[in-house]
């Protein structure tokens, strides 16, 4: 296996407790570009790392206002303006009997924004590699490994300096991790 | 941890203190009430009555449903509100008042009175034809089966919670209430849906909603959470209960917020489909309120009642902020008595009628019920200590 430029330094934690502890002291440390790699989700390390809040509330928030107004819109426009019944005597437009639809479409689009801001541009779905991949602890992060990541994009990263820190916070089998050039995958023959 | 007693504390001494207060100025305004026109006392007595019975009920419920679902988060709290459910006894005798009146003046219950049974000018066949349901003898049977309920409520689950308290080995007490609870949640919401029929539906017996129970609850839901979270946030700001964190905060804001959306729905679910039917005897429910002054109070609740907790309690920073959420807090408690007032009072009168007399039920109640809190900090840990999920509470992260 070839390998190409240092892109990280892992390492490993067996609870949550302890990854918990290490997120903060690298928070602390001034890293801004490390993750953690769990394989269920740890309440309070997302605090512990100082992640900044997510934005999408606002994204919600503009759904939702989109939702309300095509709903009045909708409503006023069909039943008030383009096509006028007069059903039992009701007024042609009225808040009263709106609120259901205001209600529903403001959830749906509020639902469709958030569904699609997360997964496809927060989450940046469908991204569907990581380049730490083929490094063994990360694998392990999906059944009984808490996995350190400290990029080698954060501008205070050095190997030895990022190798002294996890070191220092308790983990074990702290690593550099080079880019894989290629690597093993069977050749087809056609 | 242990037991928390917290009768030298500067809070227990005000409650105290203020208690005492309100309940004179309620008791002296609440004699002159009587002496001043006894129809208006008694509707007066009914505000205030249902205001504090609805929370002390509520708590009861709050603390079972605790149990019910092995609830982690709020052992640290659940107390607060058992503390509340010692108003119970006044709950209880404070039906004999109304029990009273249906008997004997019926000035508060329509229904109640025989004249409009006879063949004659007064003669309503609508409410005739409802005699079966509505008549002194088994309103009264009602009302003493919903205080059994009660009783045994507050002596099967939450006096079983207080003896937890005495060993910190054995559980049986909490496993016996895990297992009463889910019977009990049961028995309270028959209870509360009929009591608010009973009690504040039957003012106006021409008119009927099936709406009506789940919206009495929410109401009364959204208060008490609104009152456990101004005790939690001056225990915490006083020192007294160091466990509590913003975690706890944020689950009872959340909490608070969720029931004021339900609240809305309810409210609002109830409105729509009365006004979509447009049925005469459902309607007129909603003609008195949206007529004359009286629609001030129901826009006033629109607002008041969900655009401003809905819009203050809507961010997490201030579900965790405690000036925040005891300024909503005390905001939703005053809302709920706008409420109470805008369900019983114009059923009396055309006109807008809140008055005095509504503030001085609301300050003897109040004073009463605060009074016994009061007694009982004196006497009783603020925290159940011995709750075998105590620690889960305590490291709360929500």
């Amino acid at each position: 296996m070839a390998q190409g430029n240092v892109i990280a330094v892992m390492g490993d934690y067996k609870n949550a407790d302890a990854v918990t502890a290490a997120a903060k002291g690298i928070h602390a440390a001034g890293y801004t570009k490390f993750d953690i790699y769990t394989p269920y989700p740890v309440h309070g390390l997302e605090k512990a790392m100082g992640m900044p809040k997510t934005s999408l509330p606002k994204f919600a928030l503009a759904g939702g206002l989109f939702g309300l107004s095509s709903a009045f819109a909708l409503q006023y426009w069909s039943g008030a303006i383009e096509y006028k019944l007069n059903i039992g005597g009701k007024p042609l437009f009225t808040p009263h009997f709106g609120v259901p639809v205001f209600f529903e479409l403001m959830v749906l689009c509020t639902g469709l924004t958030v569904f699609f801001t997360m997964f496809f541009i927060l989450n940046k779905l469908p991204n569907w590699h990581s380049k730490y991949q083929y490094d063994a602890g990360f694998i392990a992060a999906q059944d009984d490994n808490m996995c350190v990541v400290l990029e080698a994009e954060d501008p205070r990263f050095t190997v030895e300096s990022a190798q002294a820190l996890l070191t220092k916070l308790g983990a074990a089998n702290v690593r550099v991790v080079h880019e894989t050039v290629e690597h093993d995958e069977p050749e087809y023959v056609n | 941890m242990n037991s928390v007693i917290i009768a030298d504390s500067s809070f227990a001494k005000k409650l105290h203190q203020y208690s005492l207060i309100a309940l004179g100025v309620g008791a002296v305004g609440m004699a002159a009430a009587a002496v001043f026109d006894a129809g208006r006392f008694l509707q007066a007595y009914l505000v205030g009555y249902i205001y504090f019975a609805g929370i002390t009920i509520v708590s009861m419920f709050f603390s079972t449903l605790q149990f019910l679902v092995n609830a982690g988060w709020s052992a640290l709290v659940r107390r607060i509100p058992e503390i509340f459910a010692g108003f119970l006894p006044v709950v209880l005798i404070g039906l004999i008042p109304i029990v009273i009146d249906v008997w004997f003046s019926h000035k508060l219950y329509h229904w109640a009175d025989p004249h409009i049974y006879e063949p004659g000018p007064h003669f309503d066949a609508l409410l005739n034809t409802k005699r079966g349901y509505l008549n002194p003898t088994f309103f009264t049977i009602r009302l003493a089966l919903y205080a059994t309920i009660w009783f045994l409520t507050y002596r099967l689950i939450i006096q079983n919670s207080f003896k937890q308290d005495e060993s910190s080995t054995d559980y049986t007490p909490t496993r016996q209430n895990m297992k009463r609870s889910a019977p009990f949640v049961l028995l309270f919401a028959m209870s509360l849906t009929f009591a608010g029929f009973d009690l504040v539906m039957s003012l106006d017996p021409h008119w009927f909603s099936t709406m009506f129970g789940v919206y009495f609850f929410a109401g009364n839901f959204v208060s008490t959470l609104s009152l456990i979270a101004i005790f939690i946030v001056n225990f915490k700001r006083q020192g007294l209960l160091k466990g509590i964190t913003g975690e706890h905060f944020h689950d009872i804001g959340k909490f608070m917020f969720a029931f004021t959306v339900f609240w809305t729905y309810i409210t609002f679910s109830q409105y729509f489909l009365i006004w979509y039917g447009n049925l005469p005897e459902e309607v007129l429910f909603f003609w008195h309120r949206a007529h004359g002054n009286w629609q001030f109070l129901g826009y006033g609740l629109v607002f008041g009642h969900f655009i401003v907790p809905f819009v203050t309690l809507l961010t997490q920073g201030n579900k965790r902020n405690p000036a925040v959420l005891v300024g909503v807090g005390c905001w939703i408690l005053f809302m709920h008595f706008i409420d109470l007032c805008f369900i019983i009072l114009p059923n009396f009168s055309p006109t807008l009628s809140v008055s005095w007399q509504d503030v001085c039920s609301w300050l003897f109640f109040g004073g009463l019920f605060f009074f016994l809190v009061a007694r009982q900090l004196g006497t009783r840990s603020i925290v159940a200590f011995n709750d075998p999920y105590l620690k889960e509470s305590l490291e709360l992260i929500s």
